[in-house]
């Protein structure tokens, strides 16, 4: 048989029974991997599956034939649909809520967007089709995955989705499209004012059950610093626009980052740092972090405050700008709330610092500026009681690592520069995954440690019924490439490629706690 | 009736004098050397076929057939199979009374061989050697119905079935049509791959559909050789019916029972289910998965056994008692067979399902069990230490039997240092003072719960109980190293 014939019997018989449901699945005659159009398939913070879409046939000149097989929380083959499509086809998300899944697609010739949703039992119920017309939106094609900073699709549990885009107006604007998962509902699209006076973006922020809340930024020029930030309502049945809220009082300025839903009440509250009066939320240091509660009419209130400078302090040696002595500034990636009602406040330390080698490369190419290193450390978990008072302030060890920043960015401020490498992918953090009621929250990073772990390893940070632990799961193994892929709560998928073998294996390994 | 309670009588009574003289039938090796009369033999089958290979492709001939020599000594290196002196014999009975009853077929050579899957299955590898896994005889319920399946299995070698699918294999590749028909098809710009699909689809359902006709064929010669013996012609039929069922009627393992102590109780959460997404199957794919099947589906079997058993011969026999307790006893070697399998080759799920249902048949006086499920459990504990738990478990899935996923839910849903302590509560309220493994996996637990003057009087009761046991010299070097 020749190769190539050979090649397609492999690759067929991968399409008939490539998933084992023995211990490990093994998928063999992989000539070339690679995690492109695959992916996961969340279901709030907790992981329901995994996608994965690939081309198996050109059909005619315009057409591919595809395959999206879908593998349950424990890599079980969930079922397969083959279906013809557009050549100019990409996957770029899926998310599950509980009562169908949403497929995003994207025809990169038609420029358009193609929602496909298919619900418990495999069938394909409803489709979408939208046009892109925003520029800034199509680069986003190449940049969206699941778990990078361009997420873009979510689900609000039972009801439905919802995406963000842009409109490209002579100040651009937004749109937000929720998704009803309802086969018999459109959804709705709400589209920011064309005229407005200011470049604005908006991003999801929360929901709860009867308003979805997204965050918006307005500014007046398109690279300005200066920007106010909006917390704007919808109710998410209707659509209808129940508030545009800037969160302000008398005492300090805010921004909002974060946001959860107490689900016993409904209530949604909000998260961020705090300012001094009059001082940029975006060039300026804060005073610390600060809670509040928003009503379903935007009304915010309840104010708590952990400062730096008295609250902080308490528990880490910190100076009154939020860094950390020995181990910098903290960058918050996530917020969440567990099942007794404690809040953790999932942080990552960074610093600036000035790079030898950068230096030396800067003199001999002529360059401006000393030269200066993106430094990430430890992980810093904020614990805050129900009624949000900072009572605890862990702290989990992890490798420095330093990231040579772009030329120029020694006169960018500390905040702009940790969100420029967040969105370079610079930090360890890589994911929070919690089961239904958060009684059991899982916080993974990356590090490299040669003496304990022998080499790379995923380190994940347990709340188990609010208690801590850490847990690691070594990323090396010999003659094997080996990576970890999310998984559900309580796990890390572990992958491992052998080149040599053309196998890739790919087993759940359960976290010690 | 009178008859049925005696019977009932001795059962018991054999129960109960089994324990003792179980241990002799239990030393079982799980390899043998080239030098073994059945390798000796093997090898000479197989430098005798390859000599005499004198076919169209005799090239390609030979290679497969040193390809599925080099196969089968791998797999006895690689402990695949079990030696064990009595189910050997046991086995040897049976085909000697085939043998007897069919005289053609006496000069035939074969070669019998025990697998230890668990797996409910036999087969034949053609030239004279025959497999039957620990789960065929752990499901069937006579040795009638197990001398049914080994006819059916010499059937097939004396129809040739694997000479001619070799053949028909090697006609396929070498089909010039064929490898022009998807040359053609991979040169089409559009659809090239749907189209090999078809092309090899098409082949493919050919292939399985003679291999369901091979299948009738050896249950229709395989019967003409069973009816020739002593055995109970029926059970030919039940046997079919067993393998028919052996997927739905699994039994539990009563997990929760048999882990619970009162210092530990077992928790629910370890049974807690998941939602799993799928996608349901389309009925055309359910359709062609009938079509690929290599076996007919077993109703249409049986009807065809029925139709073709000589009615003259079903007489209504009672199976002797010695028969009935000689099968129980061969039965029981086999459970515990499959239990040790699954320990060596890593399987913790099966292992721990499999040896809770010995609990449950035999109860806790039995000199295996306790000390199999301590050493298992032990065992998932170093694993999981070590994040490796994952290569030796079942994932849970919606494919599995309930009671078979109750155990994968149980090892999804436990901790680490629950493992741990149930373990140790297991084996504290269950030793055995036969068990030498129970007092061993005892004094390990013992260790991982830190529970250190319990670890040094296990140790100390180990050895008065068993002062030539195998761990001896293991503690010996311990107390060196201390």
């Amino acid at each position: 048989m020749t190769r190539k014939i050979k090649l397609i019997c492999i690759g067929l018989l991968l399409g008939f029974a490539h998933f084992g449901s023995s211990q490990n699945t093994q998928f063999s005659g992989i000539v070339k991997y690679s995690s492109k159009g695959s992916g996961v398939i969340e279901e709030n913070n907790d992981i329901s599956g995994y996608y994965f879409f690939y081309k198996t046939d050109k059909v005619d000149r315009k057409n591919n034939m595809y395959r999206l097989d879908v593998v349950d929380k424990n890599l079980n083959n969930a079922g397969s649909k083959d279906f013809v499509d557009s050549k100019n086809l990409l996957l770029l998300d899926a998310v599950y809520n509980g009562k169908a899944m949403l497929f995003k697609f994207a025809d990169v010739k038609t420029k358009e967007l193609i929602f496909r949703y298919i619900d418990n039992k495999g069938i394909q119920f409803k489709e979408e089709r939208t046009v892109i017309e925003s520029k800034s939106d199509l680069m986003m094609f190449y940049y969206e995955d699941t778990y990078s900073p361009y997420k873009n699709l979510y689900s609000i549990k039972d009801k439905g989705f919802v995406t963000y885009g842009t409109k490209d107006y002579k100040k651009d604007g937004y749109y937000i499209k929720y998704m009803s998962s309802n086969k018999d509902s459109k959804g709705w699209t709400y589209v920011s004012e064309e005229d407005a006076e200011q470049f604005q973006t908006s991003v999801y922020f929360g929901c709860n059950d009867n308003v979805l809340i997204s965050l918006v930024s307005k500014r007046k020029k398109y690279l300005s610093r200066d920007v106010d930030m909006f917390l704007v309502g919808h109710d998410v049945n209707s659509g209808k626009k129940m508030f545009e809220t800037k969160v302000e009082n008398n005492e300090f300025e805010y921004l909002p980052t974060n946001s959860f839903v107490d689900k016993n009440t409904n209530q949604t509250y909000i998260f961020g740092t705090y300012f001094k009066k009059g001082d940029n939320i975006i060039k300026d240091n804060s005073l610390g972090f600060f809670t509040a509660k928003i009503t379903n009419n935007g009304i915010v209130s309840g104010y708590k405050y952990i400062s730096w400078d008295v609250d902080m302090k308490k528990y880490l040696p910190v100076n009154d700008k939020g860094k950390v002595d020995g181990l910098g500034y903290l960058f918050v990636h996530d917020i969440i709330r567990d099942s007794k009602g404690n809040v953790l406040i999932v942080t990552e330390s960074y610093k600036k610092a000035v790079s030898g080698v950068g230096i030396a490369a800067a003199a001999l190419n002529g360059g401006s500026g000393p030269a200066i290193n993106f430094v990430t450390n430890d992980m810093v978990v904020l614990e805050l009681d129900k009624t949000f008072g900072l009572v605890d302030a862990k702290v989990v060890d992890k490798s420095k690592n330093r990231y040579l920043m772009p030329e120029g960015s020694a006169f960018w401020d500390v905040q702009t520069m940790a969100y420029y490498m967040k969105s370079m992918g610079a930090f360890d953090y890589r994911y929070t995954t919690s089961n239904a009621d958060n009684s059991n929250i899982n916080i993974a990073y990356v590090d490299y440690n040669k003496k304990e772990m022998k080499g790379s390893y995923l380190g994940v940070i347990s709340y188990k019924d609010s208690k801590m632990s850490v847990d690691k799961v070594s990323l090396e193994v010999k003659k094997a490439d080996v990576d970890y892929m999310p998984a559900k709560v309580g796990f890390v998928a572990i992958t491992e490629y052998r080149k040599k073998e053309k196998t890739l294996d790919v087993r759940m390994e359960k976290l010690n706690y | 009736m009178y008859k049925k309670a005696i019977n009932l009588i001795f059962l018991v009574l054999w129960f109960c004098g089994f324990s003792q003289s179980e241990k002799n039938s239990f030393e079982s090796k799980y390899t043998i050397g080239l030098d073994d009369p059945k390798l000796v033999s093997f090898e000479k089958k197989y430098a005798k076929i390859t000599n005499e290979v004198n076919a169209k492709y005799s090239s390609q001939v030979k290679k497969i057939y040193k390809s599925r020599h080099d196969d089968f000594l791998k797999s006895i290196k690689d402990s695949d199979y079990v030696f064990n002196d009595y189910l050997q014999k046991y086995l040897e009975n049976i085909l000697h009374e085939i043998k007897e009853k069919n005289k053609t077929i006496n000069d035939i050579e074969i070669r019998l061989f025990v697998n230890r899957e668990y797996e409910a299955n036999a087969y034949s590898l053609g030239e004279g050697t025959i497999g039957i896994n620990l789960g065929l005889i752990t499901c069937l319920e006579n040795e009638s119905q197990l001398a049914y399946i080994l006819c059916h299995e010499i059937a097939h070698i004396l129809l040739d079935h694997s000479e001619i699918d070799l053949h028909s294999y090697l006609d396929l590749i070498n089909d010039k049509n064929l490898k022009k028909d998807i040359k053609t098809a991979l040169r089409n710009e559009y659809g090239a791959n749907a189209e090999v699909l078809k092309i090899l689809t098409s082949h493919g359902l050919k292939e399985n559909k003679k291999s369901r006709i091979q299948e009738f064929q050896a249950d229709s010669l395989g019967l003409l050789l069973f009816q020739n013996t002593s055995y109970h012609v029926l059970e030919s039929i039940r046997s079919m019916e067993i393998l028919d069922s052996v997927d739905i009627n699994i039994a539990s393992s009563e997990i929760r029972k048999n882990l619970n102590s009162i210092k530990f109780p077992f928790k629910n959460q370890w049974l807690q289910d998941e939602d799993l997404i799928s996608l349901k199957q389309d009925y055309e794919d359910r359709m062609l998965e009938d079509s690929m099947k290599t076996h007919p589906d077993c109703k249409k079997r049986i009807k065809k056994i029925f139709y073709l058993i000589n009615k003259n011969k079903a007489i209504d026999q009672d199976l002797s008692l010695n028969a009935q307790i000689n099968y129980l006893r061969f039965k029981n070697i086999a459970e515990r067979e499959i239990v040790k399998g699954c320990i060596q080759k890593k399987n913790y799920s099966m292992g721990l399902y499999f040896a809770l249902c010995l609990l449950n048949k035999y109860g806790k006086d039995s000199d295996f069990t306790i000390g199999a499920i301590g050493d298992i459990l032990n065992k998932c504990y170093y694993a999981q230490v070590k994040h490796e738990l994952g290569k030796s478990l079942l994932r849970p899935s919606n494919d599995y039997h309930p009671n078979i996923n109750e155990i994968n839910y149980f090892f999804n849903n436990i901790t680490l240092s629950e493992i741990g302590k149930i373990n140790y509560y297991f084996l504290k309220n269950n030793l055995v003072s036969t068990s030498e493994e129970s007092y061993y996996q005892y004094y390990v637990a013992c260790d991982i719960n830190q529970k250190y003057p319990e670890k040094e009087d296990a140790k100390m009761e180990y050895l008065r109980l068993f002062p030539n046991g195998k761990y001896v010299k293991q503690f010996n070097l311990e107390q060196k190293d201390d």
